[in-house]
């Protein structure tokens, strides 16, 4: 894995806690093997002593193909030891397409040739199969690699496997019982499939999302550190003997801050992200330093309300730019208990008397207006040569 | 902002700059002004609390991302020497909060407008705390997640309108004219309300550690 692109991927199989699940199911993958080895251990030596309760099959039969049935503990041993390895060197191997195939098969193929390897009257009365738990395992990887459908898939396929067996095993006479405990069996690692695969999903998302949230935090950290920092000092430097480099430093300021913080709150239409967008596009272009304290929660106000109190809270804005010669605008909106909203612009402008401009400054009109139409109501407090407030409330 | 720092026949402010950008700190210098003496400059935590303790200042402001321990560091060793004002561009509420907890007098970003950064430091020199209105809206914004989740406010009526007005951009001046009440009520408001944060920062903990079963 040299290339990027190579490297990527790999990134997005293999995930932390899929390296843990693997390791689980490898430590699995050698119980089982164990199990599966005794259990042909204890069939092979029973070989010796056939004739001698010939009637007593079931849970007691002994090996037609012994050297087969070592070859299957054989493949298992095999397949243990590729795993150990592999979880060593690169873990991803083991979530690549052919490693779960192999896995798959192996567990269905000694599903069938279950029937085949023990003298007749095996299936369906012995505790132990050649498999034991291996087509469990087998889910486990097939989930992890493929996803609970595909791997519900291939569980359905361990009933008809155990079903050939028993065809192998010249079982007969069939019954109504056993087909059931043929689709149960199904019904059981399409589930046990599915699980795994659905819960290996989860899990991926979910570390998806938080390795997103952390390369978004440190980028977030380091243009902080490095580049907010500046052009806050520029910025303030500037602000006296060069307008425009001021300017320029805000809306770069402005615009980092918007992509850094905005992206996340844009997405959701919230009355915070309606308020941050109207106030962006009035401040546009205008040299004023614009904070914006919005506390949105459990908002009930209509969304023709919302749009009339944006309205309104960009025409506030708008007056303290141009008529006002702000240079500090504070809006505030905040939720009541009933969840209607109350806002208020503040700006550090010229102010003015409120008995000798009457309606000017499109007061009236536009913000006293906009609010009464949507049922809310506005007051407006200023004091020439201390700033204005204007408060508006939804309802 | 009228309140211009002109007079002259006040002690100057003893002041050390810690924040690991040189040019910052040079900035800070030309930008403070007569009423503040800088006695000492430190680039990262551990060099911020030796000059602290070796110079006894009257004021402290550091920036909260540094090396070697960063602010909260520096907050916490230092917290009861004098009072130390937090100068960022962090407007993470979880750094406002973890710096109040940790004992910051005060907590200011660095794009507020230089004369504010001056009279508020101004003000933290002298005790009060200092709160810009972007951060007491945050601070707003806690106690109502909280009272949402505990179903018990620990802010009183009058806390609230207080915190309301500070994120409504009013000086503590103007707090206290339109609360009816003297500037030193409003700032003991204010006190009171950093101190319900920290204690409220504090059983957040204690939560989490039981939910999660750390104890």
């Amino acid at each position: 894995m040299t290339s990027v692109e190579g490297a990527d991927r790999q990134l997005e199989r293999i995930f932390p806690t899929g390296v843990t699940m693997l390791r689980a199911v490898a430590a699995a993958r050698w119980l089982t093997w164990l199990w599966m080895a005794a259990v042909v251990f204890v069939a092979a030596t029973r070989r010796v002593d056939q004739t001698l309760d010939s009637d007593t099959s079931g849970a007691d039969t002994a090996f037609r193909q012994p050297v087969i049935a070592w070859l299957c503990v054989g493949a298992v041993l095999m397949m243990c030891i590729a795993a150990t390895v592999a979880l060593r060197v690169d873990p991803s191997r083991l979530m690549r397409p052919a490693f779960a195939i192999v896995e798959g098969g192996i567990a269905l193929t000694l599903s069938v040739i279950d029937g085949w390897v023990f003298d007749q009257g095996h299936v369906f009365e012995t505790s132990q199969s050649l498999a034991t738990q291996y087509p469990l395992i087998a889910m486990a990887t097939v989930g992890l690699t493929f996803g609970p459908w595909i791997a519900a898939a291939v569980g359905t396929l361990v009933g008809p496997a155990e079903a050939w067996a028993a065809h192998l095993n010249q079982f007969g006479p069939w019954s109504l019982r056993h087909t059931f405990s043929i689709v149960a069996t199904s019904i059981f690692f399409a589930a046990a499939g599915a699980l795994f695969g659905w819960f290996s999903q989860l899990l991926r998302r979910v570390e998806g999302e938080i390795a997103d949230r952390r390369a978004k935090d440190e980028v977030g950290r380091v243009l902080h550190d490095t580049v907010l920092q500046t052009l806050a000092l520029v910025e303030t430097r500037t602000s006296d003997n060069d307008p425009e480099l001021a300017r320029a430093a805000r809306d770069a300021d402005r615009d980092l801050r918007r992509f850094l913080f905005g992206a996340a709150s844009r997405e959701r239409h919230t009355l915070e992200s309606l308020l941050r967008s109207t106030i962006e596009r009035v401040t546009a272009h205008h040299d004023v330093n614009v904070t914006i304290n919005v506390l949105d929660d459990g908002c009930r106000a209509t969304p023709e309300a919302q749009a009339a109190l944006a309205g309104a809270i960009g025409e506030a804005v708008t007056n303290a730019i141009k008529h006002a010669a702000a240079t500090r605008v504070i809006v505030f909106a905040e939720t009541d208990e009933r969840g209607e909203v109350f806002a208020s612009v503040r700006d550090d402008g010229i102010g003015f008397d409120r008995d000798k401009v009457r309606a000017g400054r499109g007061l009236d009109g536009s913000i006293t207006a906009r609010m009464t139409d949507v049922g809310g109501r506005s007051t407006v407090t200023s004091t020439p040569g201390s700033g204005t407030e204007i408060q508006m409330w939804t309802a | 902002m009228t309140n211009a720092p002109d007079n002259t026949d006040q002690p100057r402010i003893r002041t050390v700059l810690a924040d690991d950008h040189a040019i910052v700190r040079a900035g800070m210098r030309s930008e403070l002004g007569d009423r503040f003496d800088v006695v000492g400059e430190a680039d990262d935590a551990e060099g911020a609390i030796d000059v602290i303790n070796a110079r006894q200042p009257d004021l402290v402001v550091s920036d909260l991302h540094m090396p070697r321990g960063g602010g909260l560091a520096v907050v916490e060793a230092c917290a009861l020497v004098c009072p130390i004002v937090i100068l960022t561009v962090s407007e993470a509420e979880r750094d406002l909060l973890d710096a109040v907890a940790a004992g910051a007098a005060g907590y200011l970003l660095k794009n507020s407008p230089i004369e504010d950064v001056r009279a508020s430091l101004v003000a933290a020199a002298d005790g009060e705390p200092v709160f810009s209105p972007s951060l007491a809206a945050l601070v707003l914004g806690e106690f109502r997640r909280m009272a949402k989740a505990s179903d018990a406010n620990p802010l009183t009526d009058r806390e609230r309108q207080v915190l309301q007005l500070v994120a409504r951009g009013h000086t503590y001046k103007e707090l206290g004219t339109e609360l009816t009440i003297s500037p030193k009520t409003a700032e003991n408001h204010v006190r009171n309300i950093l101190g319900k944060l920290q204690l409220s920062r504090r059983s957040d903990l204690v939560r989490y550690a039981v939910q999660h079963g750390l104890d």
